[in-house]
């Protein structure tokens, strides 16, 4: 009798009480993918962020390196001229494997040089055939000019290309190519050869 | 008739019971989930001190590393010269006790540097490529994060030649 007594003075509460235990657990693994997510993307921005500072150093030194090349290249001088070749392009592109320990790295180089007016100049590239290299007819039209329209002083420009998608989980699951690569480039005033050196 | 004047009584000793008891299973739940949110909570806001000193550390070594390749001597020591520049940027977030310059080779050509045969024995250093490696000796509440971060850059530069 006093059992059926308390039953029916607390209906539900037990119930209801019961029913509630665990439920923080249940909400925090429902918010756990997501958080989960969040922290994957902030590693992978942050990896991002890294390679793309990288890429664009290394973007400058390769562009130092080949803008002072009469210092370095002179036996290739035909008749006082020094063309850029593919070997020059080659070499750097070791350069860059080397210092990002990374193989799928493309290089291209531009040489706007005293013969140039418009379209697209003299370039050499080593790498990977995925990259959508950035025209550099439309960086020309920004370069200083001669009064006989030549680009003066004569100018390289060095673009550099990384292949992330083994590396980044954003570029995995995106099908967009804007995401696949990363570039940096960098441009530089051609260096003459000092006569006294 | 006893059930009628105890009835009430063992409803409320059941319900501050259950109450008891429905506190214990939130502070258990509280206590397992509790480190698992700070732990992330913190993890970000290191991973954010991270990238500030990582992106400090870059730029504070480009422009050291300009400055010393345009401030080129015979025989000097550059390493010293790197450290110095990099102490004194004003610019810098970083504490500058703990810089170090772990390396620094130098290649006389594009083409040794490809083979990666670095010449360190010549005296007269200008005109020569050198390339810097420092590291900043940062430590993380997250020790984890510190895969994430390596705190140490390279740098690549062409010493002018002196005039």
């Amino acid at each position: 009798m006093s059992q059926a007594n308390l039953n029916f003075n607390a209906p539900s509460a037990h119930r209801r009480l019961t029913q509630q235990q665990g439920v923080v657990m249940v909400e925090f693994l429902a918010v756990l993918p997501f958080l989960l997510m969040i922290v994957l993307l902030t590693f992978d921005l942050t990896s991002y962020l890294q390679k793309q500072s990288k890429l664009e150093r290394l973007s400058y030194s390769l562009a130092t390196i080949i803008s002072h090349r009469e210092q370095y290249y002179q036996k290739d001088a035909v008749s006082d001229e020094l063309p850029l070749t593919q070997k020059q392009v080659t070499e750097l592109t070791r350069i860059a494997r080397n210092e990002l320990s990374q193989q799928d790295i493309a290089v291209k180089v531009y040489e706007f040089n005293n013969q140039y007016t418009a379209g697209e100049p003299i370039s050499f590239s080593n790498g990977s055939g995925d990259c959508a290299w950035r025209s550099a007819g439309a960086v020309a039209e920004n370069l200083p000019k001669a009064s006989n329209g030549t680009v003066e002083p004569g100018l390289f420009m060095v673009q550099l290309c990384q292949d992330i998608k083994g590396t980044s989980l954003f570029a995995k699951f995106s099908d967009s190519s804007d995401f696949s690569h990363l570039y940096a480039r960098s441009v530089m005033v051609k260096r003459e050869k000092r006569h006294d050196d | 008739m006893v059930n009628v004047s105890t009835g009430p009584w063992q409803h409320s000793q059941l319900k501050r019971a259950k109450q008891y008891k429905q506190r214990g299973s939130m502070l258990v739940e509280v206590a397992v989930l509790l480190p698992l949110f700070l732990f992330i909570v913190f993890s970000a806001l290191e991973l954010a001190r991270g990238l500030i000193l990582y992106a400090s550390l870059n730029h504070v070594m480009s422009e050291a590393a300009r400055q010393v390749k345009l401030s080129a001597a015979s025989g000097a020591n550059y390493q010293a010269k790197l450290l110095q520049a990099m102490r004194t940027n004003p610019a810098s977030l970083l504490d500058s006790s703990k810089l170090v310059v772990e390396q620094a080779k130098f290649y006389s050509s594009p083409e040794t540097l490809a083979n990666q045969e670095p010449n360190n024995s010549v005296v007269d250093k200008n005109g020569l490529l050198a390339k810097y490696s420092i590291s900043y000796q940062v430590t993380l509440l997250s020790p984890w994060l510190e895969g994430l971060f390596p705190f140490s850059a390279d740098i690549l530069v062409k010493h002018e030649p002196e005039r």
